[in-house]
């Protein structure tokens, strides 16, 4: 399985790409059936089967046309205008991830599925979903660019939307699932939304994702394992009977509650701050959903830790499994937390790259490799550089189409543009756009000292 | 978190804070811990996540190195004195803090006088020079912070309940004042409030140990051997009440003192209403605390008793002598106190004793008290009934199980092989564009 994914990581076309993706879930449909324990695993399968199979269909239709039209199912071969087909190859990849809406597959497998099956289902397949979702959006940038603010504004909504039904559960193990929904949902909404620091910080917080709800399923497992049941009004006095064990869980929430140090909050920061960077409305909407993930993950965690136990037979620990929890919980906090330091590290060098660079005094995120890209082909062509920076809308429009491609209209069409997507429509847009001026000095410069002392701090 | 000047090292110290302070609250496992706890950490998230606005914000108009801000919009005003006041329980987020008392008496003791309640403090001093145009917003905020918490003390009962009213209530005087533009003096007299509030903490925790875990202040006895704690809780509240040459008057009588004169009438009297409250409260706790019947209580092993006395010698050493010492800490110790500053406060201790007399006492009383006034809706099941409404909350089932067809499909499945084609092919057939039309 996990050669699956990797091979589906180095293909480079897209029929092998949707070939290695089927197989890959159709392993994990014999996950569930074979280590599954209750009946209920068979509707589940048929969920699955259901909502992820059946619904990559048109991508096959799409590959099938495109051979048929270029001959080709090279991934930068394959492109320009869609129609609407995108709206349904997204579909098929937004099932895997799953969004809200599409998602009551992802609960049910958890629900039935074994620890292993649950650990590969939400570290790994999850993200599989989420690298079809970019490897498509190369080509679909163009209609992402126009659809945006949608995609926004209802990933948002559906990540509040599954914090409320978070709220009543019973089972705690759907909880977790759910929660991963609400984190891979907001993942989403925020690498579609054409801002390329959000698209970044993102990835971080996939990475984090997968580092973090293989830990709380395993713990999941562990109270299973103790209690024999996984029902909120049963599990209670964790703290009393395992304080270990609650207390390395405590541990785990504060990662996927958003607590700074870890790379959780760093990934969250720095997709905010691409997203907030295209549209100021969008703070109060965050706002909102990092105050619901808390409720429900300290929900979660309140509602094992307290109390008193109510059921006899608790079966003792044994010293192995504290082996294993420590070494795994220690390993995974330790990357959490290195990475975030590594994170933002990175993503301040490349700022201060870009300041560099491009003589730019102001702390802008939205620089980025790719606009080091465009400087390159800028110096070749010994064209100006390209520097829009009107403070008011100008500014907004540059940072609106910052990785995608504007639509330029002819005579009322739009363009077709070259199969080679991504260098060339921006030099298009940069050939066809007025050469700004500098920008003035006109606010206080950034300085990356204090990000190396805050790091020295932590270390 | 003081030491930090990018807001990212900040926010750690502000989440963490608020992380901790839960962690410590639920200590005890009890189901009144538990509730008080969830309030204190919701109402932290709330300020977090508020402040991570802010820090957007911030960024969006340059850096977030916390040196260089110098402008601000009127909607982010209200934001970021929203985030700031959950974390030092003003008006409508106060009731955490009466609620963070299950925590142990110490730790309660830091939470209440020096860590917790002054991040908040701290961050509005230090960016004093933003909110020039806009400090209504928090003086609001203020004034009512103090009425309501001066009122809900003087019928309070609860022995260290009433020790975090009173430290809400002088929260509400620090905001009063920064909106008057005193910052200095602010930030000079949150760090004296740090001392006596501690004092109280650890006096008010000695009383209770010494009536068992008795709360209630009405019933507590002196004993022979407890005056110490009698002796710091009267320190204190000559401390609170700015008796010359304590510790309070170098702060406290400053900001009287320059309130006056800044104010409109309004505000004024309004502040005058808060301090009549105020005053009636502590006289009644005095003349509660020192007045009671000599009770011999059962005998208490007496465990850590002088780690107990050497501290609060310490800080009542700290409370007496070190007053004209800090007082050097600010730059311009002026003390002008006009005859019209006595006059007043003549008034308000007239004001105060007519108060005593004239409340009303019995089911009166009773209906008044009921915890904070209004502003204990939050406490009373109010985050539970929130959870609750959600139970009816069903759409899931109704529009992604496409009205029970998967379920009926797996019925089919089990009667017969022929079908299964068929059934199948319509489901996904009719489930498509249903799903397509949900996702736009």
């Amino acid at each position: 399985m996990c050669l699956l994914i990797l091979l589906r990581f180095m293909v480079n076309s897209y029929f092998l790409f949707y070939l290695l993706f089927e197989l890959v879930f159709l392993i994990m449909l014999f996950y569930l059936f074979q280590f599954g324990v209750k009946l209920d695993r068979e509707i589940s399968a048929y969920y699955i089967f259901f909502f992820t199979l059946s619904l990559s269909l048109p991508l096959l239709v799409y590959i099938i046309i495109s051979i048929e039209s270029i001959k080709s199912t090279r991934f930068f071969r394959v492109g320009g205008w869609m129609g609407y087909w995108w709206l349904v190859i997204f579909l098929v990849f937004l099932v895997k991830v799953p969004i809200f809406g599409l998602h009551m597959w992802l609960p049910k497998a958890h629900v039935e599925a074994s620890l292993s099956g649950s650990i590969l289902l939400s570290g790994v397949l999850l993200k599989v979903g989420f690298y079809g979702i970019i490897r498509f959006l190369t080509l679909n940038k163009l209609f992402i660019s126009s659809w945006s603010g949608y995609i926004i504004t209802l990933g948002w909504g559906r990540a509040l939307l599954v914090g409320a039904i978070c709220l009543r559960q019973v089972d705690i193990k759907a909880i977790v699932a759910y929660s991963s929904i609400v984190h891979m949902g907001i993942a989403i909404s925020r690498t579609l939304s054409n801002s390329s620091t959000s698209y970044e910080g993102s990835l971080y917080m996939c990475y984090a994702h997968g580092l973090r709800s293989p830990m709380m399923f395993y713990i999941v497992y562990i109270f299973y394992n103790r209690f024999n049941t996984r029902r909120m009004l049963l599990l209670k006095g964790g703290n009393s009977t395992h304080p270990l064990i609650t207390f390395t869980c405590f541990l785990v929430i504060l990662s996927s509650l958003g607590v700074p140090p870890l790379l959780s909050f760093f990934s969250e920061f720095i997709t905010n701050i691409g997203v907030i960077m295209t549209n100021h409305s969008f703070v109060f909407i965050s706002v909102i959903l990092f105050f619901v993930s808390g409720v429900y993950m300290i929900y979660f965690f309140v509602y094992f830790s307290h109390g008193n136990t109510i059921l006899t037979g608790i079966k003792s620990v044994h010293s192995p499994d504290l082996t294993v929890i420590y070494f795994m919980f220690f390993y995974m906090m330790f990357l959490l937390f290195i990475l975030s330091n590594f994170s933002w590290t990175w993503h301040m060098q490349l700022v201060e790259l870009n300041k560099l660079v491009f003589d730019s005094k102001v702390y802008n995120p939205d620089f980025n490799l790719f606009h080091w890209v465009i400087e390159i082909v800028s110096l070749f062509q010994q064209q100006q550089r390209y520097y829009p920076r009107d403070h008011n809308f100008q500014d907004w429009i540059y940072r609106l189409h910052i990785i995608s491609i504007p639509r330029f209209h002819f005579n009322g069409l739009p363009v077709m543009y070259p199969p080679c997507f991504f260098l060339h429509s921006d030099l298009y847009h940069l050939l066809h756009t007025k050469h700004f001026e500098l920008p003035p000095f006109h606010l206080h410069s950034y300085d990356i000292h204090l990000v190396n002392v805050f790091n020295g701090a932590v270390w | 978190m003081v030491l930090s000047d990018n807001f990212i090292a900040l926010i750690v110290g502000w989440d963490g804070l608020g992380l901790i302070s839960f962690c410590l609250v639920i200590f005890y496992e009890n189901s009144q811990s538990l509730r008080s706890g969830i309030l204190t950490v919701l109402t932290n998230r709330l300020g977090d996540s508020l402040f991570l606005c802010s820090i957007y914000y911030f960024l969006s108009i340059g850096g977030y190195s916390t040196n260089y801000i110098n402008t601000i919009n009127t909607i982010f005003v209200f934001i970021i004195v929203a985030g700031r006041i959950t974390k030092r329980a003003q008006i409508p987020f106060c009731s955490w803090l009466p609620a963070a008392i299950a925590a142990p008496t110490p730790v309660s003791s830091l939470v209440h006088s020096s860590t917790l309640v002054t991040a908040g403090v701290y961050l509005m001093t230090r960016y004093n020079y933003l909110f020039f145009g806009h400090t209504w917003t928090f003086m609001v905020f203020g004034l009512l912070t103090m009425i309501i918490s001066g009122f809900s003390a003087f019928l309070e009962t609860d022995l260290k309940k009433l020790v975090a009213i009173s430290t809400l209530r002088q929260l509400g005087i620090i905001t009063f004042s920064l909106a008057a533009g005193l910052w200095k003096l602010t930030l000079f007299h949150i760090m004296l409030h740090s001392f006596f509030k501690s004092i109280m903490f650890l006096s008010a925790g000695r009383l209770i140990l010494s009536i068992l875990g008795n709360q209630d202040f009405r019933h507590s006895p002196i004993m022979l051997n407890r005056k110490l704690p009698i002796i710091l809780i009267v320190i204190r509240i000559l401390c609170l009440s700015g008796f010359p040459f304590t510790l309070g008057f170098y702060s406290k009588d400053l900001i009287l003192c320059r309130l006056n004169r800044t104010l409109s009438i309004l505000t004024t009297l309004m502040f005058l209403l808060g301090c009549v409250a105020t005053v009636s409260y502590r006289y009644r706790y005095l003349s509660l605390v020192v007045s009671l019947s000599l009770i011999k209580n059962a005998l208490l092993k007496e465990e850590n008793r002088y780690l107990f006395y050497i501290s609060s010698l310490l800080l009542f050493f700290i409370c007496l002598q070190l007053g004209p010492m800090m007082n050097q800490l600010i730059p311009n110790p002026i003390i002008i106190i006009r005859i019209m500053d006595l006059f007043i406060g003549v008034i308000v201790i007239f004001a105060s004793f007519l108060f005593i007399k004239f409340f009303p006492s019995g089911k009166a009383r009773h209906s008044v008290n009921s915890g904070l006034l209004f502003m204990d809706w939050l406490r009373k099941g109010g985050i539970s009934r929130l959870v609750g409404s959600f139970k009816n909350f069903k759409s899931e089932r109704t529009w992604l199980e496409l009205s029970g067809e998967l379920q009926s499909l797996t019925d089919i499945l089990k009667k017969s092989i022929f079908s299964i084609e068929l059934n199948s092919l319509k489901v996904v057939i009719m489930a498509l564009p249903s799903i397509v039309l949900f996702l736009t």
